[in-house]
């Protein structure tokens, strides 16, 4: 009787004393908008592919959809998928010495011309692929970098941060292979610790424009396609902390509590910014994610799109297709029109 | 045969807070590293966290091989639970999910690690409920 009594004490005083600590440390950290979202067009769903692989980094060329996999047997790989209708057409391997520790970063396709980042190797390579995969070059890049834009003329935005994990800009171009530093002026990265880390994100670009879209900061960066600084644009929300834990040895660590909204983005013809938004927080992440949708050329938000998670995945790329934003959740492409 | 299973209870208790404490001190950076990516312990609690957890697992196996038996069983109920319920709360509400158990526990998917911890706890139930004051446990 009396060890039942101690048990279920032990058992309720636990429970208790558990929740209470969870509840008390329980980050409240979330999103505070400056402004209203302007949200009159619904999406509407017109088209799902499952895909029996988790993709990445999708991009949009021409009427065709690029994902990189970072899971296990796709190392090296892009996967090319039909706009329409949605279908899978083939796989590029670019894995030529079938490296199982390659991963490739961002890509971009022009033409028959392929440039990727090779981030085991810090390097940018060069590919032809036709019929067949041949690799031109492969530029180990002088210092480590994390971040490249697409290319223009041959060129690149290369960034990433020093050993004292300040963000650098430079200017590569690939042709000359010359490197020369981007003076990106703003008081706002100063404020950051560790500005390299608490800045980084992914380029997005038009023809006009290349856009730095870090995932954890409320505003971006904009290039024109000279690669020039060309000033920063802030979204609709409020700053955030960004903020890193104290370590006794040399490691830095991040805040896991800390918020990414900027899942990914997409810069269209006409110089609009889609960013999707994922509005969660740490305890609250379902159905949270929006498509906010921002000019360019006048640096003003325009509307926001409310987008669901679909079979409970969180959307994770976005791009735009003519009147309809594609959606990669974790096993399925979507295609969703607007109106 | 009561004495036996008793006897069982607390050896693979002992192996398994043995196992966990070891790989905490001998891989003390991983055990930090996952203290750090947890969203639930704030910054200035770590360390003590760092600390009185391992403490409190050896405190657990002396208890269960040389000093009071019932007090080891009823630690490691406690033990076990308190992680358990910060292993669901890790998983359910926030985007990190981790423990450094170690070795063998870090292969496990959540519901197996879950299952492992449930095993424990009712391990540790039954061993206090045949557990008799009176009589000395055989070492």
């Amino acid at each position: 009787m009396k060890k039942g009594v101690i048990i279920i004490s032990i058992i309720i005083l636990g429970i208790v004393a558990m929740l209470f600590f969870i509840q008390n440390n329980k980050n409240k950290k979330q999103l505070e908008l400056n402004t209203e979202r302007n949200i009159e067009k619904q999406l509407t769903l017109e088209e799902v592919l499952k895909v029996d692989k988790r993709l990445s980094v999708m991009r949009v060329v021409s009427d065709n959809l690029y994902f990189v996999s970072w899971s296990k047997g796709n190392e090296g790989k892009l996967f090319d998928y039909s706009l329409s209708p949605l279908s899978y057409i083939r796989e590029i391997d670019l894995n030529i010495d079938n490296d199982p520790s390659m991963i490739i970063g961002i890509y971009n396709i022009d033409g028959d011309t392929l440039y990727f980042h090779d981030k085991m190797k810090n390097s940018i390579v060069k590919a032809l692929y036709n019929k067949e995969v041949k690799i031109e070059e492969v530029y180990k890049y002088p210092k480590q970098f994390q971040r490249m834009s697409d290319n223009s003329n041959n060129s690149f935005i290369v960034s990433g941060w020093n050993k004292d994990y300040e963000v650098y800009f430079d200017r590569f171009d690939y042709k000359t292979k010359k490197i020369t530093n981007i003076d990106v002026k703003d008081q706002y990265i100063d404020v950051y610790d560790n500005s390299g880390i608490t800045l980084d994100g992914v380029y997005y670009s038009n023809e006009k424009y290349s856009v730095l879209l870090p995932y954890g900061v409320n505003r971006v960066y904009l290039f024109d396609r000279n690669f020039s600084y060309k000033g920063k644009m802030n979204l609709i929300y409020g700053k955030l902390d960004f903020e890193y834990r104290d370590s006794n040895n040399e490691e830095i660590y991040v805040d896991p509590n800390n918020l990414y909204p900027n899942l990914s983005a997409f810069v269209d013809k006409e110089n609009k910014l889609y960013i999707l938004t994922d509005h969660s927080t740490q305890w609250d992440s379902s159905n949270k994610c929006f498509i906010d949708v921002y000019n360019l050329d006048n640096r003003k938000y325009i509307e926001s799109y409310k987008i669901d998670d679909y079979e409970g995945s969180k959307p994770r790329h976005i791009v735009k297709y003519k009147d309809y934003i594609i959606v990669l959740f974790e096993n399925t492409i979507n295609k969703y029109l607007v109106k | 045969m009561k004495q036996n299973i008793l006897n069982g209870c607390r050896i693979l208790l002992v192996i398994v807070y043995t196992y966990t404490l070891f790989h905490k001190i001998f891989d003390m950076h991983s055990f930090m590293d996952t203290l750090q990516k947890s969203t639930i312990i704030k910054n200035n609690q770590i360390d003590i966290v760092f600390y009185l957890v391992p403490f409190l697992e050896l405190i657990t196996i002396l208890a269960l091989l040389f000093w009071n038996k019932i007090i080891g069983f009823y630690a490691s109920l406690g033990l076990t639970l308190v992680f358990t319920i910060y292993l669901i709360a890790l998983n359910n509400f926030s985007l990190y999910k981790g423990c450094s158990c170690g070795g063998i526990f870090n292969e496990l998917s959540y519901s197996q690690h879950l299952i492992a911890n449930g095993v424990i706890i009712a391990v540790s139930i039954i061993a206090i409920i045949l557990f008799d004051n009176k009589k000395t446990m055989k070492k």
